[in-house]
């Protein structure tokens, strides 16, 4: 049961990773390159104030979102003046500064060597350090998300989210500071992201720069697109399915000597199957 | 509420799209403007709308507020609304919440806060009843056909309320039973009040609606006045009509 | 679309009960705890940057297995391999190692590349039969810190091979050395060994971490103004090492008369055929002293290759396991630490308290004309 819980819980935390960058991606078309480095100043501060500041989780995890967001909303400030593929590369890029900083700022991050023994939470005596009580924190964790991000889409702010998305400059003529309404949306999912983040760090108990690259944002943004855009079940069942396919691959009985490489071949098959059949994904409306 | 602009200007490099056009839209009135491809009736529009930035010139709105530059999110505040020569609806989104995006609260936490409300929808009902598309609420408006789509587009800009009305070309691939319909808002729109600006290149369509007519001609101004006058002047019937 | 939205939703919410299910019931722990096999749990990097570690280790691992297997297993009972990709990943390596210990039952779990990857102690830190074996981690990374419960490592220790290195540079009245090395967890200890050791000797470190090849080649534009006396190169991959070798011999002549060093990595690298002739000329490493080349003979006439990185580790890892899992030890932690173990790899050990091997023993190589010659430290 361990290896179900532990599956259980990766799948909530990057459920959360998926919700909150479909806001900005399948609801306000903004093509964001940068979750996993958000993730990372989430886990990052968290670990930060847990280990060094010996802070209480839930007040950690509350400053993780904080943090987050701010980094996110100098971010969003910068990449306003850009758009389509420009804002791709350069939210690309930002995301390998950071990772860049949880690299080299070694006196705060420790650089390669990561942050080690980061505590679970204990919140009035009830402990959430084994599999099953951490589980039970993340998907709570999961459906306060969950319910925060279906408030805002069905919010006369999410409306306006969908309009950006379609046409920006017609709905700035109705009267809206559409820049206003991508920082924000920013703001918010890279919060949510940082909440991920927290959550990681204090599961593994251990992170490092490698937990945040270029290849982690890729593997979020395949989650929407297979799960579906602008879909907030989308979301939860694009992260079910990516986490899943390769654990269940791993009982399927290839010869021993390539069952790894058939198991990374098989997966991609299948994806790719999948994308040509149903290109907005499972449950996605909103096609690119 | 008057529309004028003062030698306003809007160069692309050597092209003069805009060159220097001072123009007046009074309130109560259909002002047509008319003018071959390329003259900058649209590029016009775009200016005073703030979808374009212009070079030179002033945009005056009423007897008071003078714009030197204008910003698209502003116009709405400005008592202006358009629609586009190109359809821009919001495709993937329902004919209602096109309708219920522009009726809303936009204040950014406002609108977090809180939904819309039932005079929203009922706003929204009597826009989408004026021009027949209330049956269509529910429906995405990438399934509307060309037609239903500059319906909306009016019926979006009908929702604002505004004093000042851009059209461009609202007419163009409409069935006579739509032409009726956007015609009658029209001048349900001048009979109120309001200040009615219309590009269009359908010449009976011009000469039945509109109380005074703007030429263009390669970004000048051509012509002003009457449209049986305008239409009639030999410069006129060469650069537009090719007589 | 709503409905067909609904069914779907239905339907995978099933899927995946089912797989809960199957999951939940599914692997092959045993049955019969006296006859079924004993299953011992390889969690390698068998696909992504790490994959040419992984397969080694793999394979290092099965040559011991079906030796101790042909001589009846242990206790009467074989030993099953059972395998899991990492994917050279951290979430991939906690997913591996948890489905060998709570899936497959496996109580030994030899783990590649994990302080890269820590947070695997902590799957198998509440059972007190479970201990984790690694072929190729830098215990020091994993280890110094805070130590694991039950979690070792049989790389070569580096504190002992930087100090080597250093001793070597000192004698051959070394000032400055330029230390080009990747930027990972294990090498960050290497410079932290180097440079407490060179601080005795009076040597002057700097260090470079190039993390591409971008970056590699402009590290080795910077010898020339540097003017290091030695330069000591640690990556880990082909390409890396390719990219730096070839762009030294371009910018540093023999007239310099700079000293280049390597780790244990040269070792294998050298037989690489992408490698130009007389490239790895005049570059000191350290090797492990092999007790024998049997394991060299046997992996050879086996896999038809020479045996990298964690592959006699990995082998030596299964008999040290074997070994525990005969005695069935009260205490696994002071049960290894208690005991001396001969090893393939480093000849007769005793494991320390951080879980490495202790006092591991090096020699000193140069490459003269392509071949490898033992040399005395500073001759």
């Amino acid at each position: 049961m361990e290896y179900l819980y532990h599956i259980l819980i990766i799948i909530s935390i990057y459920s959360i990773l998926a919700l909150s960058l479909n806001l900005v991606v399948g609801y306000t078309g903004l093509p964001l390159f940068a979750h996993s480095a958000f993730y990372g100043v989430g886990a990052y501060t968290l670990a930060l104030l847990a280990v060094q500041l010996n802070m209480s989780f839930w007040l950690a995890i509350i400053l993780a979102a904080l943090v987050t967001g701010c980094i996110a909303f100098l971010m969003s400030l910068l990449m306003s003046r850009f758009r389509d593929d420009l804002y791709f590369l350069v939210s690309a890029a930002i995301n390998v500064v950071i990772l860049h900083i949880f690299t080299n700022w070694q006196s705060l991050t420790r650089g390669p060597l990561g942050i080690p023994g980061i505590p679970r939470p204990d919140i009035f005596g009830i402990s959430f350090s084994s599999n099953i009580m951490f589980l039970v924190l993340c998907l709570i964790l999961l459906g306060l998300v969950y319910l925060g991000c279906r408030y805002i889409t069905r919010s006369s702010f999410g409306r306006a989210l969908l309009a950006i998305r379609e046409d920006e400059g017609a709905l700035r003529v109705f009267g809206y500071q559409t820049h206003r309404y991508k920082l924000l949306v920013c703001v918010i999912s890279a919060m949510l992201a940082g909440i991920a983040g927290g959550l990681f760090a204090s599961y593994i108990t251990f992170i490092d720069p490698t937990s945040f690259t270029l290849i982690e944002s890729t593997f979020i943004i395949s989650i929407i697109i297979l799960g579906g855009l602008a879909s907030l079940r989308g979301s939860i069942a694009g992260a079910v399915a990516l986490i899943l396919l390769p654990e269940i691959l791993r009982f399927v009985g290839f010869p021993t000597d390539v069952a790894a490489q058939m198991r990374q071949v098989v997966y991609g098959l299948l994806l790719v199957l999948f994308m040509m059949y149903r290109p907005s994904g499972l449950f996605g409306s909103y096609k690119l | 509420m008057k529309l004028s602009t003062q030698y306003i200007k809007k160069h692309f490099g050597g092209v003069r799209a805009v060159n220097g056009i001072s123009v007046d839209f009074m309130p109560g009135q259909i002002t047509g403007v008319i003018g071959p491809n390329g003259s900058g009736k649209t590029t016009l529009m775009h200016l005073v709308t703030g979808v374009m930035p212009f070079d030179s010139g002033v945009v005056i709105i009423g007897d008071d507020t003078r714009l030197e530059k204008i910003d698209s999110a502003d116009i709405r505040d400005l008592g202006i609304t358009r629609t586009f020569q190109n359809v821009r609806v919001f495709e993937q989104m329902t004919v209602l919440d096109n309708i219920l995006v522009v009726l809303t609260n936009r204040g950014l936490l406002d609108s977090l806060i809180t939904k819309h409300q039932q005079y929203h929808e009922d706003k929204a009902q009597e826009v989408l009843e004026l021009v027949g598309l209330w049956s269509k609420r529910d429906h995405l408006a990438s399934s509307l056909s060309y037609g239903q789509r500059k319906l909306l587009e009016v019926a979006r800009a009908l929702a604002t309320d505004a004093t000042i009305y851009l059209f461009d070309e609202p007419f163009a691939g409409l069935f006579p039973e739509m032409i009726q319909t956007v015609s009658d808002v029209m001048v349900s729109l001048r009979n109120t009040g309001k200040t009615v600006i219309l590009i269009e290149h359908n010449m009976f369509l011009i000469r039945k609606m509109s109380d005074m007519l703007y030429v263009f001609d390669a970004g000048e101004l051509l012509a002003f006045g009457e449209p049986d006058y305008v239409l009639s002047l030999p410069g006129v019937r060469e650069a537009y009509l090719g007589e | 679309m709503n409905n067909n939205n609904t069914k779907l939703t239905i339907g995978i919410v099933l899927a995946v009960l089912l797989i809960i299910i199957g999951v939940s019931r599914g692997g092959a722990k045993p049955n019969n705890p006296t006859t079924d096999p004993i299953i011992i749990g390889g969690a390698f990097a068998l696909t992504g940057d790490a994959a040419e570690w992984g397969e080694v280790s793999q394979n290092g691992a099965q040559i011991a297995i079906d030796e101790i297997n042909e001589r009846g297993g242990v206790n009467g009972r074989l030993l099953e391999l059972r395998v899991e990709d990492t994917k050279s990943t951290a979430k991939d390596t906690v997913s591996a190692v948890t489905k060998l210990h709570s899936i497959d039952g496996a109580k030994v779990i030899l783990p590649s590349w994990i302080d890269i990857y820590q947070g695997v102690a902590n799957v198998i830190a509440k059972d007190t039969r479970a201990f984790i074996i690694s072929p190729d981690s830098g215990i020091e990374a994993m280890n110094s810190e805070s130590i694991h419960p039950r979690t070792f490592s049989l790389w070569h220790r580096t504190e002992v091979k930087a100090d080597l290195a250093i001793q070597d540079m000192a004698l051959r009245g070394v000032k400055k050395a330029f230390y080009i090395v990747e930027k990972d967890p294990y090498y960050e200890w290497v410079l932290r060994y180097t440079r407490a050791s060179a601080a005795k000797h009076g040597i002057e470190i700097i260090s470079e971490q190039p993390t591409d090849v971008e970056g590699i080649k402009s590290v080795v534009a910077k010898i020339p103004l540097i003017k290091p006396d030695a330069v000591f190169v640690g990556f880990y991959g082909e390409q890396s090492n390719y990219e730096f070798l070839t762009r030294y011999r371009t910018f540093v002549s023999s007239s310099d008369n700079l000293l280049l060093y390597g780790d244990e990595l040269i070792a294998e690298m050298k037989h690489n055929p992408k490698f130009p002739k007389g490239i790895f000329d005049g570059i000191i490493y350290y090797e492990t002293v092999s007790a024998d080349d049997s394991f060299v003979q046997k992996y050879s006439a086996r896999y038809n290759s020479v045996p990298q990185f964690g592959a006699s580790t990995a082998y030596d890892a299964i008999y040290i396991a074997a070994d525990v899992l005969r005695n069935n030890p009260e205490n696994i932690d002071e049960y290894i630490r208690s005991k001396t173990f001969d090893t393939t790899t480093f000849g007769k050990i005793t494991i320390d308290e951080i879980g490495g091997v202790s006092k591991s023993k090096f020699a000193l190589k140069k490459v003269i004309n392509d071949k490898s010659v033992e040399i005395q430290v500073g001759k």
